[in-house]
């Protein structure tokens, strides 16, 4: 052989030992790096390790273990998938997540979450390597997987990550191969799962009051119904009216506004609308539940002359649309579900102006 | 299969003398007890030393010693309420204590009561920069603990106590209000000044990192043998002539 040729079946293997560059061309290796083999030549490999791509280079092929691997793309832009068990895969890239976050946990001193996670790693660590083994029986690969799966589920959920939905089996679902329903029940049903079992460990660790949770359990969103009833104002001009909810500690909207338009005559605009201005202010997560306060904020905005005293007919302005006057009120109860919230009216004063709304608020 | 011949392999490397010995060591090692023997091994399996991976504990320990610097500074960022020392029984006088944002300053008052929430930035009016402080004394060297009175005696405050000199032979003293607050202070106050963080605290903590780095860190070699001694390295490559030249 008298030159580098691309390697065909040695494309993926592990470091068993540290090796030190000791050139330009070659590159460091300590013991468990995983590399992509890209050519060889004599007794070395050229390549880079998976987890630094830009960093190419040339090591002894006695360093690396072989690892079978499947292929994609060619040349340049070629990858390459260890071909593990898919759980074991999803095992270790679960645990290198977990153990980012981990780090964070300590040095942002959370202790009582730093030990928990480490726990939940630690188990992983211990499965993952029993799969491994092969030593197994089925029914008890078949029962380890199960609790794999659902230790994973529950530790992404516990470090608000994004929740995996899978089948029956444990399995990932394809959501190219999935209808969007299933997928949503199979979210549903996982998200029920795991809220339960925090749930059930948070009861463990103290017997809190559960009420409040437990009416949220079973639901991954939350949605606000809103009901317009009347705007008692005399603004002499057309309006819109813009209700959304807000975060006054962040000092943020949190959701899109929802848009009335009143006309001059104090009444709707489109007047078939008359008794049925309804909004839901839809997918309130339970990152929005956990906030300290919710506002539900009523913006009027004029539309019309630039000055509403302008009678000047020559230099008579119209159509501009002119902020007149905002109401709030606080809905954090209702929100979190701690006012009962059946049937409500609620009449909310504007600010300036004489201005004042009428809804009716419900969490569905 | 495997396991029959671990079995078999682990009641032979214990020399028996007959085959009813043979027999009655493989009955020992049952399914069960082969899962036990490999689950404590993979547990422990940093702790088999070989040369690669005690290297490699090396070469991880700076980034797990820094990290461990990094939370004892944070930590000293949120402060600590301290009491007051007195020689009275009631103790109900404290003070506060922490270090600016940009690690040059120590803000520390006096406050009326234990703080509930967070202590305001405008209530420690007295502060003592970082680069006026000489040493960190602890433990019976304190010049509080040299004062004759009550607190000389008492064992439980020796070990909560510690010293920062600064400028020629001033102090500011401290008790802390327990072990953990106390390996904090002193191992943040030691990391300000450059010197190693000794408490028992880093190296509990330093314990906890590293076997989990390691762990993971060798994760691809599961079921893989390492070698006891580096392989050979081959003679340079006659050629330099990739296939795929770009870096």
């Amino acid at each position: 052989m008298s030159r580098w040729v691309p390697t065909k079946k040695e494309k993926y293997g592990v470091a068993i030992y540290n090796y030190d560059a000791r050139g330009e061309e070659e590159l460091s290796l300590q013991i468990g790096d995983t590399v992509h083999i890209l050519e060889t030549y004599e007794d070395w490999y050229r390549g880079h390790r998976l987890r630094r791509k830009s960093k190419k280079g040339i090591f002894p092929a006695c360093y690396i273990h072989l690892k079978e691997a499947t292929v994609e793309g060619s040349g340049q832009k070629e990858t390459v998938i260890p071909t593990e068990l898919p759980l074991v895969q999803e095992v270790t890239t679960t645990l290198r997540e977990w153990a980012t976050i981990w780090r964070d946990l300590y040095v942002g001193d959370k202790r009582e979450m730093f030990n928990s996670v480490r726990d939940m790693i630690y188990d992983l660590i211990e499965w993952r390597s029993q799969i491994l083994s092969g030593t197994l029986p089925q029914d008890e690969l078949t029962e380890l997987k199960q609790k794999v799966t659902s230790k994973i589920d529950y530790g992404n959920k516990y470090l608000d990550l994004d929740l995996v939905v899978r089948d029956k089996d444990g399995n990932i679902l394809d959501p190219e191969l999935t209808s969007t329903i299933s997928l949503f029940r199979a979210h549903e049903a996982a998200s029920k799962q795991i809220e339960d079992r925090i749930q059930e460990e948070k009861s463990q660790k103290q017997n809190i009051d559960l009420t409040r949770q437990a009416k949220f359990a079973s639901t991954p969103a939350f949605a606000l119904f809103v009901t317009l009833k009347n705007v008692v104002c005399k603004i002499g001009e057309d309006a819109e009216v813009l209700m959304s909810l807000y975060d006054p500690v962040e000092s943020k909207f949190i959701s899109e506004n929802y848009l009335v338009k009143w006309s001059s005559s104090g009444l709707v605009k489109d007047i078939d609308q008359l008794h049925n201005l309804r909004a839901v202010f839809t997918d309130l997560g339970s990152e929005d539940l956990k906030r300290e306060k919710i506002s539900f904020v009523c913006q009027i905005v004029r539309v019309g002359r630039m000055e509403l005293r302008d009678n000047n007919t020559k230099k008579l302005t119209s159509g501009l649309r002119r902020p007149f006057g905002v109401a709030v009120m606080d809905v954090t109860d209702i929100i979190t579900g701690k006012m009962d919230d059946e049937d409500k009216q609620h009449f909310i004063p504007f600010q300036p102006g004489f201005v004042s709304v009428m809804v009716f608020a419900s969490l569905l | 299969m495997q396991v029959v011949r671990e079995q078999i392999m682990r009641a032979l490397t214990l020399k028996p003398n007959s085959l009813d010995q043979f027999k009655s060591r493989l009955q020992n090692l049952s399914y069960t007890e082969i899962l036990k023997i490999r689950q404590s091994e993979r547990m422990n399996q940093e702790d088999f030393q070989s040369r690669p991976i005690l290297e490699l504990r090396e070469k991880i320990q700076p980034e797990i010693m820094e990290l461990i610097k990094q939370q004892r500074l944070n930590r000293l960022c949120e402060g600590t309420c301290f009491r007051k020392i007195s020689s009275r029984r009631r103790q109900d006088k404290f003070w506060y204590c922490r270090l600016s944002p940009n690690h040059k300053v120590l803000h520390y008052g006096d406050l009326e009561e234990s703080p509930q929430g967070e202590v305001p930035h405008d209530s420690l009016q007295d502060k003592l920069p970082v680069a006026d402080i000489k040493a960190v004394i602890t433990g019976k060297d304190c010049p509080h603990m040299k004062e004759k009175g009550a607190l000389k005696q008492n064992k439980e405050v020796l070990e909560l106590a510690f010293s920062v000199l600064y400028e020629s032979d001033e102090y500011l003293n401290f008790i802390a209000p327990d072990k953990h607050e106390y390996c904090v202070w002193t191992d943040g106050l030691n990391a300000l000044l450059g010197k190693e963080m000794t408490s028992d605290y880093t190296k509990s903590d330093m314990d906890t990192l590293l076997s989990m780095e390691m762990k993971l860190r060798l994760l691809d070699l599961e079921n893989i043998q390492i070698p006891e001694a580096p392989p050979p390295i081959p003679k340079e490559p006659s050629n330099y002539d990739f296939v795929y030249d770009c870096n």
